[in-house]
């Protein structure tokens, strides 16, 4: 299982990489009021009502949170003296707390003006 | 723990490296925080969601972007050279691929923060 989690870190790392240098481009690249800085809802907006946009931004948000999380748990259990018990805890707020993440961040994308 | 030190790299580096890669990614987790609650506000509509986006134009909050990007940049490149020692990078080349790494981090900041400075910064 330690291993499992151990080699999907790498894995989601190198994914977010990727996803990061898409996101990158998209939104500081593409348009020109974007690249500029003008980040303003109305030019968000068209992409993100975009479906496929969609998928995509709360793809990298789910994989940004499962390593995020997941790096989480290793700081925490370093620097910690828990047990078997208490690692349990830690996974279970943790998960928690990833699910609640997900949810509010699926939830911006929802019923968009 | 010894093998695991020389495993990485030098006496330091592999401990100073897992050390800066720990806070970065805490930090990175904070700044995802900030980013939701920001993308959230498109819900709330127009008006609340460029509201949300003024706060972040101020000349501070341009330079912790600048930040940022360095905060990234050393989390992503540290964590790719630790995925390629893992994938079994020989041991002679791991300090070239550090200072590779470091090198390519410097020169893609560089080239991000320079116009970003410029554009964002000093344009207020």
């Amino acid at each position: 299982m330690a291993a499992i989690i151990w080699y999907l870190q790498r894995i989601t790392g190198a994914l977010l990489v990727l996803l990061l240098i898409a996101h990158f481009f998209v939104e500081h690249f593409i348009s020109e009021n974007l690249r500029r800085g003008d980040l303003t809802y109305a030019a968000i907006r068209a992409r993100i009502t975009n479906p496929v946009w969609q998928a995509i931004d709360i793809a990298f948000l789910l994989i940004a949170l499962l390593h995020g999380l997941s790096g989480t748990r290793n700081v925490v259990m370093d620097y910690s003296r828990v047990g078997r018990r208490g690692a349990r805890v830690v996974t279970a707020v943790l998960c928690a707390v990833g699910a609640l993440w997900a949810w509010w961040g699926v939830a911006a994308f929802a019923n968009l003006r | 723990m010894k093998d695991v030190i020389r495993k990485y790299g030098g006496p330091f580096s592999g401990m100073v490296a897992q050390l800066v890669q720990r806070i970065t990614g805490l930090l990175l987790l904070v700044y995802l925080f900030l980013h939701v609650r920001t993308v959230y506000a498109l819900r709330e509509g127009p008006e609340a969601f460029d509201r949300a986006v003024a706060t972040f134009s101020s000349p501070l909050f341009k330079l912790l972007e600048i930040a940022l990007l360095g905060v990234v940049i050393l989390h992503a490149l540290n964590g790719l050279r630790i995925t390629l020692i893992d994938l079994g990078a020989k041991h002679a080349s791991q300090r070239r691929l550090f200072v590779w790494s470091l090198g390519a981090g410097a020169l893609i900041f560089l080239a991000g923060a320079i116009p970003l400075f410029f554009s964002s910064v000093l344009r207020r």
